[in-house]
């Protein structure tokens, strides 16, 4: 099925405008702006005293503030979008014009991809200017490598999460018909993502002493896990914070360690995207 | 004079002795004394050796008297006899069983010496002035001789090599180093040999008048001797030398050079290695080189008091095993200062190099693997070296094993293994460096009253990745030190280790840390005053979990997560501080769910253990007097010139956070903007009505007419032709439609149709509710799955949807358009979303102008500024048949378009489709309204419950509809009534008080005539649709009837 640019744009604009025009998103994305700009403030008021105030200290906070919302943005946007049209009779309209299906699945993605983008990016920013105006780099402890790099190697991990949240939220919304379910489920998979998982997964590690590889491959089976994992590895530069199943990581797979949790993270957007597409390519408006 | 006269001399006369008595008694008394006293030595050590080690903290010691050992021999034969050395008691046995003897005699010579008045007398005291050199000769003899001939089949033979302890002062055995000393005993020998030398020259002053010759020779000699030592060394001299010299001219100077000397190195490139084996000072002038060639050591000291100064060493071997170095020094006092040794396996290696100087050096290792690198510093067996200043970057560790007395000042390592490995190093001090990037910080082990004080320790992230770990250590004091971003700030392994020893750290700052500090839970009588644990992820840790909170005392320790107050504003908190998170408790005994470190999951066990208190983890410690206020220790003057070098350089990386942070507040601002900057380019300036505009009065071109491919473009016949063109029958078909059927789950929407429509034809879609209109319609736009073919202009409009439906306009019948769009911008959107392919020039302009016309011929133009909501549904219909008109598509589809519209707006957008229709378009349109089919279409297909039951013009469909009469006669005529219509032929029913009559579509009126022509009353009647789905003339709404 070809697919055009021009449609993607078009359709990507049309998205990122409706965002802007859903409460909701920017709820979360001046609740996301607010603690991103709190945390760093307060990382930085914290260290005045101690005279060591760290873009790593701000960006590990900024971790839970990414595992947290995140996901919480991008499902439920990404929820809400196909199902909504499809239940207001919106896609048939849509899919009435000389647009293919994937390029509806694709500009969807897109646009709801840039809007949450376009969150992390205000955030992000507005925490790192007031780092920067906070002086939080000059009295920096050393981290051993660039902690700015680090900083935007964290933002293109929280990127990806961003784009897996979306991608699962629109998988979420094509195999559904009505907004109502496919809100319930994707905050349910937001649950189980973020909480219920881990949760279950350290109760089966302590019954059942996971070694330090199956643990790791069992939270890996998680994206926010990968996205854990591979924030820590791009800010610190290595997993002994983790303990032992981070330190199975890194000496077994080495370099490679960082490729790998990117391609995991790559494979949770194409999967879903593509159960989307299959979706659509079944169901067309129906 | 007999010779026993001359032998004896004159004697002193009486009165000679009364005028003179001191003069001659004092030499008598000062032999005579020394007589004695050797006497006595007989009774005392002579010598003593303390040997120390590790394993025996407080030394073995063995005192050797002139004819037996005492002490620890029996502890010393038995480590000897590891190493093959034989029992002490064979040593020096002749000479032990004649030693009392010996000295005996020794002192009756001396004794004897006092009634010689000549030369003689010297002779005789003379074994006596010898005797403790005598003692130590024979001694270093013996040592010698035990020392290097050890039995080669002792189980640790290989272990070691053969040494030679020194008779007096430091060696080393193995791992033992060895102090050796003069006992009680040889310092009387000593004594009485200075004591004799006196009495001597009280002699000769006394006896020489009265002889003729003077004293002996060798009574001069042995005066002499010692003053010989004493006089100033001969004046040194200053060597110069170039490249202009030659390439051997530094080993000619080396060679040459007297002790003393200072070779002046003026530039350069000096290939060595080089051997210093005597005392000289190596001085580099405009950056000479010492170059190794890439093998063994480049510089080998092995003479004491040897200077190097301001050389760049560089290029040893890479051998580990032979541990190739830059600086290789097997010498006391050495200094090295100011080079900078780079591509060196080893830096600067120090064996047995005592009080030696290390300041001011830089040091960068070879490219290597960490593990195939060597030490930057290595400081072996050497007491009193002082490292100061220093720098060192890339290499593996900076090792100080089995020395005393260190001091490692103002140095900076950087990414290393081990920042400072201390070993069996009592009585060093740390201060002032900077350990950062490294594995490990500073490791210390197994030694005591270390002080490490005024560091920076940042950074050290390696697998142990200690700030600091102290492994049995005693009595080491921690203190005033930063601790920051290190995965562990300090580690404690029991530490301290003797049961009366402590461990102080005291005013440090923990911050960033993974942990604060982490300790093994056997720890104990460690003291933590006064320091500042600052946002560790972790602030203590105790390894395996459990250990006694009470083991180790916590005060005045300020701690970033205290949740307590300070209400009386002393600065401490009121409450005590408890570390008993439910998550660390797991962690420290299960450290592999540190894997779920920064999860919700683990925010969230810890709420719940503070919900539930039966699951909340016993403390790990408690602060009785948590301070509310962070201290920061001070930063030395030498270690401050350092951070702010280092700061200078973070600071340009501040500059970058807030060009970063500001590219990427506008990166968001440009997606937030993207959307409004489109809608801003798609507003028209000059596209009202009549300001520019072509004056069309339909948008699109007229219906480009028969066309032979799906391309839009094309030539426009103009009406006529295409009004003649319709009404022939050689137009192609559009549209066909094969076995069209679609099923909702079991229920069949569509059973199987066919049909095809041919360009510019009008074909209305009629049925009831539920017939297949809709879905019919849908699978012609392929938003739907259906079984069966159903092409547009040739493309699958399912599997080539996209091609089919640019030929298709599509007008739904509820309009769904964004209610906060407004109407250019929906126009916008779907013009662009189809492809906005106009005509003429500009597409912008051209553009602007078709949508200008568009909205002028759907009546839009006095709506255009209004949003999509405040439209009522006839404008919203007309807005849907502009954005289906968009590219001026040749087919329009239409889905019930009036079925929300009142009768007026109905009837406008009816005149609507009718102009569309004149233009040519071909036309689709489900409906159940007779008046628009009658209107619109020109051909009528009837569906069914999913099946075309009737395709044709139509008139002659509509008349063939069955309906229903609704008949109610006055109340006493329903009988009468019935009875009249069944012998008319029809089928009464009776529902209640009405008879219902199916009548034919082309004979209503016959069941209503033959009633009426009768003398029965009717009080009303009724047509509707007929029951069984079939289409109505009419659709009031059916009477609710219980039959």
């Amino acid at each position: 099925m070809s697919v055009e640019a021009r449609i993607l744009w078009v359709l990507t604009l049309k998205e990122l405008r409706d965002a802007w025009n859903n409460r909701w998103f920017l709820l979360y994305t001046g609740a996301f702006c607010v603690l991103a700009l709190g945390m760093s403030w307060l990382s930085l008021a914290g260290a005045a005293g101690s005279g060591f105030a760290g873009l790593g200290r701000t960006a590990a906070s900024l971790v839970h503030l990414v595992v947290l919302i995140v996901p919480l943005m991008g499902l439920t946007l990404g929820a809400a979008s196909l199902a909504g049209e499809r239940e207001r009779g919106s896609l048939i309209l849509l899919l009435a014009q000389p647009v293919s299906r994937v390029e509806v699945v694709l500009g969807k993605f897109l646009g709801l991809a840039a809007a949450v983008l376009s969150s992390l990016l205000l955030g992000f920013g507005l925490a790192l200017l007031v780092m920067a105006g906070g002086g939080g780099l000059r009295t920096a402890g050393a981290a051993g490598q660039d902690p700015l790099a680090g900083f935007l190697a964290f933002l293109g991990l929280a990127a990806l999460v961003a784009l897996v949240s979306v991608s699962l939220g629109l998988c979420i919304s094509t195999l559904t018909s009505r907004s109502a379910v496919a809100g319930g489920v994707s905050l349910f998979a937001w649950l189980l993502l973020v909480l219920l998982g881990d949760l279950g997964l350290m109760g089966t590690s302590l019954v059942m002493r996971l070694d330090a590889r199956h643990l790791l491959w069992s939270a890996l089976v998680n994206p926010l896990q990968e996205f854990k994992v591979a924030a820590i590895l791009a800010l610190r530069g290595g997993l002994e914070v983790l303990g032992p199943a981070g330190l199975y990581a890194t000496r077994t797979y080495g370099e490679g360690l960082m490729p790998l949790l990117v391609s995991l993270l790559v494979l949770w957007i194409l999967v879903p995207l593509g159960i989307s597409i299959w979706s659509l390519e079944r169901r067309g408006a129906q | 004079m007999t010779p026993i006269e001359s032998f004896v001399g004159p004697r002193v006369s009486e009165q000679d002795f009364a005028a003179h008595r001191m003069h001659f008694l004092l030499p008598t008394l000062l032999l005579a004394g020394t007589a004695v006293l050797l006497v006595i030595s007989i009774f005392l050590p002579y010598w003593r050796m303390e040997l120390h080690a590790p394993q025996y903290p407080d030394g073995l010691e063995v005192l050797a008297y002139l004819d037996h050992l005492e002490g620890d021999v029996r502890e010393i034969d038995g480590l000897n006899h590891y190493i093959g050395m034989r029992p002490l008691a064979e040593a020096a046995e002749l000479e032990r069983s004649l030693s009392i003897a010996a000295v005996a005699v020794v002192a009756l010579l001396v004794a004897g010496a006092v009634f010689i008045h000549t030369k003689w007398a010297a002779f005789l005291a003379l074994p006596a002035a010898c005797f403790p050199a005598f003692f130590l000769i024979d001694l270093q003899y013996w040592l010698y001789n035990f020392g290097t001939n050890l039995d080669p089949k002792a189980p640790l033979s290989s272990a070691i090599d053969p040494f030679v302890p020194p008779v007096l002062g430091q060696g080393t055995v193995g791992q033992f180093y060895t102090i050796a000393s003069p006992a009680v005993g040889l310092w009387i020998a000593f004594a009485s040999s200075l004591l004799i030398l006196i009495g001597l020259y009280f002699h000769r002053r006394a006896y020489k008048p009265l002889v003729d010759q003077g004293l002996p020779v060798l009574l001069v000699l042995a005066c002499l001797l010692p003053l010989a030592a004493l006089s100033p060394p001969a004046a040194a001299d200053d060597l110069r030398i170039g490249p202009a010299d030659g390439e051997g001219a530094l080993e000619a100077a080396i060679r040459s050079a007297q002790s003393g000397d200072t070779i002046t190195v003026d530039g350069g490139v000096w290939r060595g290695p080089f051997v210093l084996d005597r005392p000289v000072q190596l001085v580099a002038e405009h950056g000479a080189v010492l170059d190794g060639g890439g093998s063994g050591t480049v510089v080998s000291i092995e003479a004491s008091d040897v200077r190097i100064a301001g050389f760049i060493v560089r290029r040893s071997g890479s051998s580990l095993d032979d541990e190739n170095s830059g600086i290789a020094i097997e010498k006391p006092r050495a200094r090295i200062e100011n080079n900078v040794l780079e591509d060196v396996l080893f830096g600067i290696y120090l064996r047995h190099a005592d009080d030696s100087v290390l300041s001011g050096n830089s040091i960068r290792g070879k490219e290597l693997d960490l593990a195939r690198r060597g030490d930057a510093i290595r400081v072996w067996y050497s007491h009193g070296v002082l490292l100061e200043g220093n720098a060192v970057e890339g290499s593996r560790d900076v090792v100080l094993w089995y020395s005393e007395r260190l001091t490692v000042r103002g140095n900076r390592v950087r990414a290393g293994r081990y920042g400072l490995h201390f070993m069996y190093c009592d009585g060093a001090r740390i201060e002032d460096n900077r350990l950062i990037d490294n594995s490990v910080g500073a490791f210390l082990m197994y030694s005591r009253r270390l002080r490490l004080i005024g560091n920076v320790i940042s950074g050290n992230h390696g697998p142990s990745g200690y700030g600091v770990g102290l492994k049995d250590m005693d009595d080491a004091q921690v203190r005033a030190n930063r601790f920051v971003g290190n995965r562990v700030g300090i580690f404690l392994d029991n530490t301290p280790r003797e049961i009366d020893s402590t461990f102080l750290a005291e005013d440090n700052l923990l911050a960033g840390n993974d942990f604060g500090v982490a300790m093994m839970p056997s720890v104990r009588r460690a003291r933590f005053f006064g320091n500042s644990f600052v946002d560790n992820l972790e602030q203590v840790s105790i390894s395996g979990g459990g250990g006694d909170s009470e083991a180790n005392l916590w005060r005045r320790n300020h701690w970033s997560d205290y949740a307590g107050f300070d209400a009386e504003g002393d600065g401490t908190g009121d409450l005590p501080h408890h570390l008993d998170r439910l998550f660390e408790s797991l962690g420290d005994r299960r450290p592999e769910l540190r894997m779920f470190l920064h999860s919700p999951a683990t925010s969230a066990l810890d709420l719940a253990s503070r919900a539930f208190p039966l699951v909340r983890p016993q403390p790990k410690l408690t602060d009785s007097l948590p301070a509310m206020r962070p201290s920061v220790p001070a930063i030395g003057a030498l270690l401050g010139a350092g951070l702010a070098a280092a700061g200078s350089a973070e600071g340009h990386s501040g500059s970058g956070l807030l060009a970063t942070g500001a590219a990427l507040v506008l990166m968001a601002l440009l997606l937030w903007l993207a959307p409004l900057f489109r809608r801003r380019q798609a507003t028209p300036g000059t596209g009202l009505p009549g300001t520019g505009s072509p004056g069309k009065t339909f948008a699109p071109s007229p219906n480009p007419g028969p066309r032979t491919s799906p391309s839009p473009k094309g030539t426009n016949p103009n009406p006529e032709q295409l009004m003649a063109s319709k009404s022939t029958t050689a137009r192609r078909p559009l549209i066909s439609v094969r076995a069209l059927s679609k099923h909702y789950g079991k229920h069949m929407a569509l059973g199987g149709i066919d049909f095809e429509i041919r360009e510019g034809e009008s074909v209305a879609l009629w049925g009831a509710n539920g017939a297949g209109k809709t879905t019919a319609l849908r699978a012609l736009l392929g938003v739907v799955p259906y079984d069966g073919e159903v092409t547009v202009d040739g493309a699958d409009s399912w599997r080539q949807g996209k091609v089919a439906r640019r030929r298709l306009g599509f007008v739904p019948q509820e309009v769904t358009f964004q209610a906060d769009f407004g109407v250019l911008e929906t126009l916008e959107y779907f013009c662009r979303l189809r492809g906005a392919r106009w005509r003429g020039v500009g597409r912008r302009a051209a553009g602007l102008d078709h949508l200008d016309d568009l909205l002028a011929s759907v009546g839009l133009c006095d709506h255009k500024n209004k949003r999509v909501g405040e439209l009522s549904g006839g404008l919203r219909q007309r807005l849907a048949l502009a954005t289906a008109l968009l590219d001026d598509p040749p087919i329009l589809l239409l889905d019930e378009p009036t079925a929300n519209l009142d009768s007026q707006a109905r009837g406008e957008l009816l005149a609507l489709l009718q102009t569309v229709k004149a233009q040519g378009k071909t036309l689709v349109f489900s409906s159940h309204r007779p008046e628009e089919i009658l209107g619109l279409a020109a051909r009528v297909i009837h569906l069914e419950a999913g099946r075309i039951v009737a395709d044709g013009e139509p008139h002659s469909v509509l008349a063939a509809r069955r309906s229903e009469l609704w008949l109610r006669p006055a109340p006493g005529d329903l009988q009468p009534a019935r009875q009249l219509l069944q012998s008319s032929g029809f089928e009464p029913r009776q529902l209640g008080e009405h008879l219902v009559v199916t009548v034919a579509g082309d004979d209503k009126v016959a069941a209503l005539r033959a009633v009426m022509s009768s003398e029965i009353k009717l009080d009303d009647f009724d047509l509707f649709a007929a029951t069984s789905s079939a289409p109505g003339l009419v659709s009031p709404t059916r009477p609710q009837v219980t039959s």
